[in-house]
């Protein structure tokens, strides 16, 4: 891991490991020391801080015999529990590893906690395991061992874990799954549902069809059943040991067991695995080659093959490098928005999806249909989803179970219940539902498209049927999209006849069973256990953040003007990476790039960051459909408008500085001063109110001492001249500023002159000098006018201590009067335009004046009363006046000719 | 159903409502202050219960014991993080009790480089401190002032120590005595380079350059010391100028060096140590840096000996935050707080090649090193991880340390068996960064937004704005003070405005000149609509002229600088002024010395001859004169190599023969230093210029180097633990 010397180094440098293994500490070897000056009568010791400094690690056993002597020793802190008694996990505190392991293995599903009692964040998950225990404490056993108490058997048996909490999943007859996923209840919750039911079984096209419109990608195993059913359990296998590096469930895993339905969808071989991705579709075994059907060629087929439009990241909040893959220079997009695990689709994320798949659909091939079919597949099936509420349901299906078990619409619930959601009519009676229940039907032979026996046929009969049912009310429209979203909502009513009209058949159906209402494994208490538990998560995902959906429906303008985004990744050298980050866990993201997430509608926030130019673009409008192709289509033809990050002022989790109620007001005393702080906003607005001279120092963080004082400093000077000033800082790390202000080392201080209102007049200070009260006084001397300049000069004479100084200040003035004729005078010689000579000479004469006074004025004539300065302060006012006077006739005279 | 609704309330009101990761909102953040604030008082309320007058409690046995000098360390030492946490009425009580003691005159050894951090830093930062607890102020303060007195007494006591012929002070010194008889005159790296910060302080408050000048020239000693690659070892003879220790490493034995050069730049505006640093940055990276990690190397080749983090290494992400190099920084502490993560605390040695804690190494002193880290990089970063950080330390302290009386050494971070210490540094250290980490309103955090103006001797003075620079012992130094007592004449020098104006000018010229033509030009446009045709020839014409003018002048920069110096100079005749404002090489030191000690002025006018001709040679070539320093830089550890790279076998043998002699035979070998007559300090310090033993770095004015870099733009999405590939930044 760490190069080393090669021996012969090492050989040589023997003679100093001792040294600097002692050494290492730094303390210690003066600490040595120490210890003899304590006892420096004893004449022995001596002798021992010289042999120390050369072998200290001997000097270290001597110091700690000496101290030993004396040291007590504490035993090692007694193990104590962890959980509370009355807890649902089981606390093995003192570490009783077998005896845990045999509670674990009596059952199906359990899930341990390793933990270690100092430990913070075993602390924390503490609270999160045992909210996730009250979730599933029917289905799965949680145990927690205290895995750190010296001496114990788990300690024993694991003396090298290298950071706690660890978290195990374990089933009756695997070797345990390690959860790596946030350490948060919903996402082990997520999980372990994952863990009980990792594989779905298909057993129609329909289904498979299903899950192709919700996941990100589906990996299908076609293990025919046989008598030891090996080639299932291997997948079986793979599909759960995938999820310690899938851990929110983005590839679904599912199985067909149907050698009829295998070949039906194309396979040949068996056993076989398809990864169907939103671009291609990859098979396992193009040879047949049964032997690499096993676990881990498996589980890492899978994770090579796997993409995804728009991809997770789950910041872990350890040294980790999720972004790192998707900084090549290319922009990057960013959609903020509630990831809750739980719900089985996420609309927002989902639209992005759909539009990312659009965006890079470009490729002129076969993928490039499959690619569409799937983008209307998923369209339906978001749109269908965002319709479902339910919290309402849960409501109203535990009402009807307490009116009567009879209830014949409660009944056609519990038949929809089979496919986990009551309302996922995709699957359920197909053939009775509306049209875009047929459409998908139509759309079966999809997996087969990739295959290449795509039938244009088919696709156009779908289109068909899509003008079919929009054809009442806007016939006009051809999109896509729009047809959706209308269809659907047409759907929706239909569906609800066509369910009641079934009602009967269902009935009819029921009256040939037996009743079981004393049975608890009956059908119906089962679905009805099963509904019971759905509700339940589905209320703890909704206790932490409702679905979060975009805006649904569009108006119809909207819907006529949709931009298209279709293929834009290849119309120009660059495409955009897209990314979806959760913004109720990982808000800080959202929050470091000056957006505050929590007041964004569903917390939801689309970005665009451009590393090549350096700047960054917020979605301003609403997140949808709309808004997000407008978003990506205009920053690919470059219209979009660089938006400035600024920090997020009341942030909930993130703080600073004057956090609290900003700077205590400690004004009313006289001897306070305060620098004004700014913010990208402020910033603008100070530039742009002139009236007074600006000082703004740009510091990366804090500003430093020396650098504060002297702004302070120099613009309590310069208010003591009476030239009114400010000073005012900002913090670059968190505030972006224009392009002309940024630098690349802070601190950079600006000025900006009280007369002119062009931020283009703004000086900025030497980078090379130090930065002094008097270097920015110098700086602000620079943006006054000569005649203020004189007056501030010369008050500063007169503020200047030794008699000397204020010589050297007098001299440094008259020169400085000089300079300025001699550029008057170069002003007058170059210029041609008759009036503006004048004017010039005008101030000629005025200067020629001021400099006879100041030649005149002694040291000892700086005073207020002095008769000299005063004349000299008057002659100033005369020129100040027509200084002003000058240019400004000057010019309008110009602009009138 | 209602069963579970109602258990769904017990646990949301009993457990903390939150997502994924720990999270911290204000009130969170402000109860975890409140219990650092609870730890202080547990531990300090220990020690004045049982412990007082002595040096440290000891927490197991409830007792106190003298360790480092019998000066009731621990109560000096936490002085200031009374202050911090606002216990003003405690802060003022003790002080008045400190005070009592009228001088630090004891027959005690004690260690020069902890008296200086632990002693004169508590010290400086309660008296500094003073302003804010509504403390009686002497007039005169900041400049003048009881604890003040204090300081200097024991710096006064120390200073013999730094009379040896290389400048680099002893290990140990008796308070009363001076060097102790028979003292070994071998100190480790952090023992010489650890003074400038206290003793700058000290000479600019009182204006006795003494301090400050010894100090610095011990660094300069360090620095020309350095190995030919860049490297410092362990231990250096401070009389022959040789390593004994030759292991190249950032932790113990070094550490506190590297600390010193970045905050003693800061803290008295000293680019040259900023510069040295950089040096020696440069070199660690380049041999000592693996993975994120530092192991130990050899100082003349840089191979690895050791690869070992140390807890006391820590420190290094922090400092690395104080130069703006952030990213590096977080990655490095998060290969630290891993460790924290295994164990609970952070052994003394921990071996990356094992991944354990190393057997012989395994405790944890409570050290202070990581957290401090933590809390610098919050300050810049404000990644919320790091309060997550700061959290586990919390915890683990209070699960594992805690005892009835105090807090406790861990003896073996793997069993966390507890020892019966508690070092002062938990209590002025340890501490008071854990409580600054919490609490982002504290006027140590102040960004310069607001300050006080004082009055002083010297006029009106602007204090208080943030910017503390704080001592390895964590002591702060609020570096305005300084400023107020050195510099100050009511905030503004006249040459120095003069100077920055004329750089401004010169700047400005040119394009004022390109822009009055312009507009000139264009005015003239606007009058004769007849010549418009040529006009725009003329205009390119004379934007060429100017542009041409332009490049004329910047060649010629230097050369017109010079022009335009001299001819002030030669008219009013204040030469001296001006050359010493204009020199490249302008020694701060010495214009500190003309400023204030006229009495001395003959010196001074010596030193100024043997200056003026390095000044020609700049102003007429810099370039010539940076490589001509060079070189000498570089001869002097070259010549050091030749004989060190021979030393090692021969005389690494010799000296532990010498060694084995009897301890008469070795006392009677090295008494030519006990004969040495009593130190006197003015005289060494006369010695330490005359001798002028290591010439002046190059960089002295060379301020863009306390400069911080601005951040790269991708690096905002590098929070919480996400990283960029440092290529990818750059891009």
């Amino acid at each position: 891991m760490f190069p080393t010397a090669n021996t012969e180094d090492i050989v040589q440098v023997t003679s100093f490991k001792t040294n600097s293994g002692g050494s290492s500490n730094e303390r210690d070897p003066l600490s040595s020391t120490q210890v003899a000056k304590q006892q420096n009568r004893d004449i022995t010791l001596n002798m021992l801080i010289k042999e120390m400094v050369f072998c200290v690690a001997l000097a270290l056993t001597t110091y700690g015999a000496l101290h030993n002597t004396s040291t007590k020793v504490s035993k090692y802190p007694q193990a104590v529990r962890f959980f509370s008694t009355d807890s649902i996990v089981k606390d093995w505190y003192r570490g009783q590893l077998s005896n845990a392991l045999s509670a674990i293995n009596s059952v199906d599903v359990s899930f341990v906690m390793y933990y270690a009692p100092w430990d913070a964040e075993s602390q924390y998950v503490r609270g999160e395991f045992e909210k996730a225990a009250l979730i599933l404490r029917d289905y799965v056993h949680f145990s927690a061992i205290n895995c750190w108490n010296p001496g114990s058997e788990c300690r024993l048996h694991h003396s090298k874990i290298p950071s706690w909490p660890i978290l195990m999943a374990y089933t009756v007859n695997s070797r345990g799954v390690l959860y790596k996923g946030p350490r948060d209840a919903h996402s082990m919750v997520n999980f372990l549902q994952m863990i009980m039911k990792p594989l779905e079984r298909v057993s129609t096209t329909e289904h498979l069809v299903h899950l192709l419109s919700i996941c990100d990608a589906v990996a299908v195993g076609y293990t025919p059943l046989t008598d030891t059913s090996r080639y299932y359990n291997i997948w079986y296998y793979a599909a759960m040991k995938a999820r310690e590096f899938d851990t929110v469930g983005e590839i679904c895993f599912a199985v067909v067991t149907s050698e009829e339905l295998a070949i039906d969808l194309g396979v040949e071989v068996m056993p076989n695995a398809r990864m169907m991705l939103w671009n291609d579709t990859k098979e396992f075994l193009n040879n047949g080659d049964i032997q690499s059907w096993n676990e881990s060629s498996l589980l890492h087929w899978v994770l090579e093959n796997f993409s995804q439009p728009v991809a997770r990241v789950i910041p872990m909040w350890k040294k980790a490098f999720s972004f790192e893959r998707y900084v090549d220079g290319n922009p990057i997009l960013i959609l903020f928005t509630p990831l809750n695990p739980l719900y089985e689709q996420l609309p927002s994320y989902d639209l992005l999806r759909e539009v990312a798949m659009e965006y890079y659909n470009c490729n002129n091939n076969e993928s490039t249909q499959w690619t569409s079919e799937l983008i209307k597949l998923q369209q339906v099936q978001r749109l269908l989803y965002q319709q479902k509420d339910f919290v309402k349901f849960c409501q109203q299906y535990k009402f009807k179970k307490s009116v009567s078990k009879h209830n014949l619409y409660y009944k056609k619930e519990i038949v929809s219940q089979n496919n986990k959601y009551p309302w996922s009519n995709v699957t359920q009676k197909s053939q009775k539902t509306g049209s875009v229940n047929i459409l998908i039907k139509r759309g079966l032979p999809i997996p087969k498209l990739a295959d290449g026996s795509y039938d244009e046929s088919q696709v156009l009969s779908s289109l068909a049927l899509l003008q079919e049912c929009i054809s009442t009310e806007l016939p006009a429209e051809k999109s896509f999209y729009d047809n959706y979203e209308q269809c659907q909502s047409q759907n929706h009513d239909r569906n609800v006849n066509i369910e009641e009209n079934s009602e009967e058949h269902l009935t009819n159906l029921e009256t040939t069973m037996l009743p079981f209402e004393d049975d608890p494994l009956s059908p119906d208490n089962l679905v009805q256990e099963n509904v019971k538990h759905f509700c339940k998560l589905m209320k703890f995902a909704y206790e932490t953040n409702p679905p979060a959906a975009p805006t649904r429906i569009p108006t119809k303008e909207e819907k006529q003007n949709m931009t298209n985004v279709h293929g834009l990744a290849c119309a120009k050298n660059f495409s955009l990476h897209m990314l979806a980050v959760d913004s109720v866990a990982n808000h800080h993201f959202a929050e470091f790039l000056g957006i505050d997430i929590s007041k964004r509608k569903d917390k939801t926030i689309a970005v665009i960051l451009n590393s090549k130019h350096e700047s960054q673009y917020v979605l301003s409008e609403e997140y949808s459909a709309k808004s997000i192709r407008d978003f990506i289509y205009n920053f690919t033809y470059k219209s979009l408008k660089r938006s400035l990050r600024t920090h997020v002022e009341d942030a909930a989790h993130t703080h600073y500085y004057g956090s609290e109620g900003k700077t205590t007001s400690k004004g009313t005393n006289n001897s306070s001063i305060e620098v004004i702080d700014l913010t990208t906003r402020s910033f603008k607005k100070l530039i742009n109110t002139p009236g007074t001279v600006r000082l703004v120092m740009v510091c990366g963080g804090s500003c430093g001492a020396a650098r504060a004082r002297a702004l302070a400093a120099a613009a309590r000077r310069l208010r003591a001249a009476s030239v009114p000033a400010r000073a005012a800082r900002l913090d670059a790390l968190r505030h972006d500023l224009p392009w002309q202000y940024s630098g690349h080392v802070h601190p950079t201080v600006f000025v900006f002159p009280a007369d002119m209102d062009k931020e283009a007049e703004s000086r900025s200070y030497p980078s090379m000098e130090r930065i002094t009260s008097s270097g920015l006084v110098a700086l602000a001397l620079r943006s006054l006018a000569p005649p203020e300049q004189l007056r501030v000069r010369l008050h500063i004479c007169q503020r200047a201590h030794a008699n000397e100084e204020k010589k050297i200040c007098l001299k440094y003035t008259r020169e400085h009067v000089t300079t300025v004729i001699d550029r008057s005078l170069k002003y007058w010689r170059w210029n041609e335009h008759r009036e503006l000579k004048d004017a010039l000479l005008k101030r000629l004469q005025y200067l020629h004046q001021v400099s006879l006074d100041l030649s005149v004025l002694h040291t000892s004539d700086l005073n207020s009363d002095n008769k000299r300065y005063e004349t000299l302060l008057s002659n100033l006012n005369l020129l100040s006046k027509t200084w002003k006077i000058d240019m400004s006739n000057v010019r309008d005279k110009k602009t009138r000719s | 159903m209602n069963a579970i609704t109602i258990l769904y309330l017990i646990t949301c009101y009993f457990i903390n409502l939150s997502t994924g990761i720990r999270e911290y909102k204000k009130e969170d953040v402000f109860r975890l202050r409140e219990e650092v604030r609870e730890m202080f008082q547990h531990a300090y309320d220990g020690y004045l219960k049982y412990a007082y007058p002595y040096d440290e409690l000891r927490p197991l046995s409830c007792d106190g014991v003298d360790t480092w000098g019998s000066y009731s360390l621990t109560l000096i030492d936490a002085l200031d993080t009374l202050a911090i946490m606002g216990n003003y009425t405690e802060f003022n009580r003790v002080v008045d009790i400190v005070l009592q003691k009228q001088n630090f005159d004891a027959d005690i050894n004690v260690s020069v480089f902890e008296t200086n951090i632990r002693i004169i830093g508590g010290l400086l930062s309660a008296h500094l401190l003073s302003h804010k607890t509504g403390m009686k102020l002497e007039p005169g303060w900041p400049c003048n002032g009881p604890l003040l007195r204090l300081a200097e007494d024991v710096a006064q006591r120390l200073i013999a120590a730094f009379d040896t012929t290389t400048g680099m002070p002893y290990g140990t010194i008796n308070l009363r005595s001076g060097v102790p008889p028979g003292e070994t005159t071998v100190t480790c790296t952090a023992g010489v380079g650890t003074f400038i910060i206290e003793f700058g302080t000290l000479s600019r408050l009182t204006g006795d350059p003494l301090f400050e000048e010894v100090a610095y020239n011990a660094l300069k000693a360090l620095y020309h010391h350095k190995s030919p690659i860049g490297l410092v070892g362990n231990h250096i003879d401070v009389m022959t100028g040789r390593w004994t220790a030759q292991d190249a490493g950032i932790g113990g034995g070094v550490d506190s060096y590297f600390e010193y050069l970045v905050k003693g730049a800061i803290l008295l505006e000293k680019p040259e140590l900023m510069s040295m640093f950089r040096e020696a940055r440069q070199a660690i990276d380049k041999y000592l840096k693996k993975d994120d990690w530092y192991v130990w190397a050899t100082m003349l080749r840089g191979h690895v000996t050791l690869p070992v983090f140390q807890s006391l290494e820590s420190y290094w992400p922090g400092l690395l935050s104080l130069i703006g190099d952030t990213d590096t920084a977080m990655r490095i502490i998060h290969n630290y707080h891993s460790v924290w993560r295994q164990y609970g605390f952070t052994p003394e040695v921990y071996n990356l090649g094992t991944g354990e804690a190393s057997s012989s190494r395994e405790s944890y002193p409570l050290r202070p090193e990581l957290i401090e880290s933590i809390m610098y990089l919050y300050r810049e970063t404000r990644d919320p991880i790091l309060l997550q950080m700061g959290e586990d330390i919390l915890r683990s302290i209070q699960h594992s340390a805690r005892t009835q009386c105090g807090y406790a050494t861990i003896k073996d971070v793997r069993d966390h068996r507890k020892e019966d210490r508690m070092e002062s540094f938990f209590l002025s250290e340890t501490t008071k960064y854990l409580y600054l980490l919490f609490d982002p309103d504290n006027f140590i955090h102040n960004p310069g937004i607001s300050g006080t103006v004082i009055n002083t001797p010297n006029g009106e003075c602007i204090v208080d704005v943030g910017g503390y620079i704080f001592n390895t012992e964590a002591h702060p130094i609020d570096p305005t003070m300084l400023y107020c007592c050195h510099e100050a004449r009511d905030g503004i020098n006249i040459s120095e405005i003069h100077r920055i104006y004329q750089i401004l000018e010169e700047e400005d010229n040119i394009q004022f000149l390109t822009m009055m033509e312009g507009t000139i030009k264009i005015n003239a446009t606007g009058d004769a609509e007849s010549k418009s045709q040529s006009i725009p020839n003329e205009v390119n014409n004379t934007v060429d002229s100017v542009q041409s003018s332009e490049n004329k002048i910047d060649q010629n920069q230097v050369l017109i600088k010079t022009e335009t110096r001299t001819g002030y100079v030669n008219i009013d005749g204040t030469e001296r002024e001006k050359s010493k404002n204009e020199s490249s090489i302008r020694d701060i030191v010495k214009e500190h010395i003309i400023s204030y000690y006229n009495n001395t002025t003959n010196i001074n006018s010596e030193t100024k001859e043997l200056d003026s001709p390095i000044d020609n040679i700049t102003s007429e070539d810099e370039l010539d004169d940076e490589t001509d320093v060079e070189v000498d830089d570089i001869i002097i550890p070259q010549k050091l190599q030749e004989t060190v790279s021979i030393q090692p076998p021969s005389v690494t043998k010799a000296k532990e023969v010498y060694k084995l002699l009897p301890k008469v035979i070795q006392d009677f070998l090295s008494s030519d230093w006990k004969q040495k007559p009593k130190c006197e300090p003015q005289h060494m310090l006369e010695r330490i210029r005359k001798e002028k033993r290591y010439p002046d770095h190059p960089d002295v004015n060379e301020y863009k180097y306390l400069l911080t870099p601005a951040p790269s733009f991708l690096q905002r999405i590098s929070i919480a633990g996400e990283f960029l590939n440092k290529k990818q930044l750059e891009m």
